[in-house]
């Protein structure tokens, strides 16, 4: 582990290149690790809205594979990577499902609590500390599966980061991008009412500067020769206090892409 | 405690993981549901029970029937449970009255629209549907039980104390008194009032003693019943007079514990003449049938019902007076709830012991458990007051049942929106069906 900790201490990765997580962002959630697993600390939100978005991937990726729906492992084989994978909260469920997980986050701590959580689970999933351009420096590893999950609004060039991304799906694989869209919608809903209002969510986890919408996710994606399906929506109902998916992509969407077999 | 060789420990990478998925302490009849629903939904079960599961049965079912509502037979049939036929008394009407039959008794008919006593969730909306079916608990048991019997899926522990329980990380479980030990993901108190599983981890129930002992007997009588079941709120208690099939009516007689005990100690005769005098007038001549069952009542309910790797479900989160019969209906949500919960988290590759799972059956069933137990003793002690003081209020109990009941029913149905309103089972939906699209 000691390797990739040198990576996230220097000020740069092989290549030259700036590294593409920002380090205010960064820093923002590693603050937090500990409480990843909490269902009723800071996280809490994020478990509320992980059940919506597991069954979308999961479903999607029963549809895209082929697999069979009322299998308990319908994703057995499958080598996937959780690119921003934080405490594992995404991670963890799809390596019950069968994938090959490899999961990476550039905070240290985000990945310790993960690992210390996949173990005491029982799980196994490759945990890495460092950035998708790291990965992308070990030659050769492609995924069936890449999902980048509220992670573009964190780094420093969405663009490039997304360019990096796809570099790591293999052909006939299915990436999906989660985000929040950069409206006044979302400014309103996402920034006022869940950081500040709620206090769902620390105030300034989410810069509006930094979002990205699904047209500007979608264009790097396109360039790297996916196909992109049109973003989903998925939506909160304040009465009913729960989260569905929808048609409306104004504040929460998720994008999703292909590569084609050939 | 400490953790038994056997059990998964977190750091042994070789740990097998939890043998099943989901482990239930109690074979009553909400722990029975509850097996055959997670096994339709795929997880693995472990059912713990003392007994046998049959033999139970006959040592409990004594006097006792319950008060089955539309969407809970539906949920058997879902479940594939079958043998009610025949068994089952519709339950047409609930009349309600304060005082004796006798004494010219104010009386009032209570409206399907607003019964507090039968669940509107639970009630059907076809025009000339029962409010329910009246069915003797062994009838019901003895066909859970078949079915369980006929699942492999289902690995059942019968005649099998719990020495102890154990949780970690990453299971919870039971250690057998024969040194066996049963480990989940999960472990399920169903034990009824006084669960173990909520002593052990320190779930605390809040509530009170009634000091009342609810005595059950079956009368075989001479009038019809005319599918009529009639709750009579006396100055020591009410008494339910619940049609069931043939010409055959369960009592269900709440009184101050002395009193209670004097009743279920005494002959067939005397107490032949002491229900006589209260509600003979409906039933005629009758004779007794089968054994009498009592237990003392009390109102208490578990606060929180889950922690990690636990949850309670039923009694054992939540006892409440059985006014009309009710309470095994309450239990059953839960059990449609949490396995509907249990069922989607596996699903998308969610830990069926997690809090997070956990607080999503806590979140849909809290509020309709609550209200439900605070409601049936807000009528309690309405009619149950004396004296002048509170006379008033017990005057006006009647006006309190169908005020509270509406009212109930719009928060409930605000709060259920919580997590998606009735659970599917409830509506007659399997769970190893794809859910409709949301």
């Amino acid at each position: 582990m000691s390797a990739h900790e040198g990576a996230v201490e220097a000020s740069g990765v092989p290549g030259g290149r700036a590294p593409s997580i920002a380090p205010t962002e960064l820093a923002k959630f590693e603050a937090m690790a500990a409480e990843w697993w909490d269902p009723h600390g800071k996280f809490r939100p994020l478990h509320r809205f992980n059940p919506t978005r597991l069954r979308f991937i999961r479903d999607t990726a029963i549809a895209h594979f082929g697999r069979d729906p009322a299998a308990r492992r319908p994703l057995e084989g499958l080598r996937l990577i959780d690119i921003g994978c934080g405490g594992g909260l995404v991670s963890e469920p799809m390596a019950r499902l069968g994938a090959r997980v490899t999961a990476i986050d550039a905070g240290e701590r985000n990945v310790k609590t993960a690992m210390a959580h996949a173990r005491a689970s029982g799980l196994s999933i490759d945990y890495r500390v460092g950035a998708v351009e790291d990965i992308l420096a070990a030659q050769g590893e492609a995924f069936d599966i890449v999902l980048t999950l509220e992670v573009v609004e964190h780094v420093a060039d969405p663009h490039v980061f997304l360019l990096d991304c796809a570099r790591l799906l293999a052909p006939g694989g299915l990436m999906v991008v989660a985000s929040i869209n950069r409206t006044r919608k979302a400014f309103a809903l996402a920034i006022v009412a869940a950081e500040r209002i709620l206090r769902w969510l620390p105030p300034g986890t989410h810069e509006y500067d930094r979002l990205v919408t699904p047209e500007e996710a979608a264009r790097p994606l396109r360039e790297s020769g996916l196909s992109v399906s049109p973003p989903i929506g998925v939506g909160y109902n304040p009465i009913a206090d729960r989260w569905s998916i929808s048609a409306d992509a104004d504040v929460n969407y998720m994008l999703t892409a292909t590569r084609s077999a050939t | 405690m400490g953790y038994p060789r056997t059990m998964p420990t977190p750091h042994d990478p070789r740990s097998p993981g939890p043998v099943h998925d989901v482990v239930i302490l109690g074979g009553g009849m909400v722990g029975l549901t509850l097996a055959l629903a997670l096994d339709q939904a795929g997880l693995s079960v472990g059912l713990v029970e003392s007994g046998r599961l049959e033999g139970e049965s006959a040592a409990t079912g004594g006097g006792r029937a319950s008060m089955v509502a539309f969407a809970v037979r539906r949920m058997w049939e879902a479940l594939g449970v079958g043998g009610l036929e025949g068994q089952a008394q519709p339950v047409r009407r609930i009349q309600v009255t304060e005082g004796r039959l006798s004494s010219g008794a104010r009386s009032a008919p209570v409206a399907p629209a607003s019964m507090m006593f039968t669940d509107a969730d639970l009630g059907s909306d076809e025009a000339g549907a029962p409010l329910g079916w009246m069915i003797e608990n062994r009838v019901i048991r003895d066909a859970l039980v078949r079915s369980v019997r006929a699942k492999p899926g289902i690995a059942v522990f019968e005649e099998a104390t719990a020495r102890a329980l154990m949780r970690d990380g990453t299971a919870a479980g039971v250690q057998l008194a024969d040194g066996r030990e049963v480990a989940g993901a999960l472990l399920v108190g169903a034990e009824g009032r006084r669960s173990m599983v909520a002593e052990t981890f320190g779930l605390r129930a809040v509530g009170w003693d009634y000091g009342q002992d609810a005595l059950a007997v079956t009368l075989v009588h001479e009038t019809p019943h005319d599918a009529v079941a009639h709750q009579l709120f006396l100055p020591s208690g009410p008494i339910a007079v619940l049609p069931m099939t043939g010409n055959r009516s369960n009592i269900v007689w709440t009184h101050r514990r002395a009193a209670a005990r004097a009743l279920a100690g005494m002959d067939d005769a005397d107490l032949g003449r002491e229900i006589a005098e209260r509600v003979g007038g409906l039933l005629g001549r009758f004779h007794f049938e089968g054994t009498r069952a009592t237990w003392p009542l009390a109102l208490a309910v578990a606060d929180p019902p889950v922690g990690p790797r636990i949850a309670l479900v039923g009694d054992s989160w939540h006892s409440v007076h059985p006014l009309a019969g009710q309470g095994l209906n309450l239990g059953l949500k839960d059990v449609a709830a949490l396995a509907e919960v249990l069922a989607d988290a596996v699903a998308v590759g969610l830990d069926p012991g997690a809090e997070a799972t956990l607080d999503r059956y806590v979140r849909w069933r809290r509020f309709d458990v609550t209200s439900q137990a605070l409601g049936m003793d807000l009528i309690l002690r309405a009619f149950a007051a004396g004296g002048t003081r509170l006379g008033l209020l017990r005057q006006a109990g009647l006006a309190v049942i169908d005020a509270a009941a509406p009212a109930r029913r719009l928060l409930a149905r605000t709060a259920g929106a919580a997590t998606g309103d009735l659970p599917r089972l409830l509506r007659g939906e399997r769970l190893d069906t794809p859910r409709a699209a949301a």
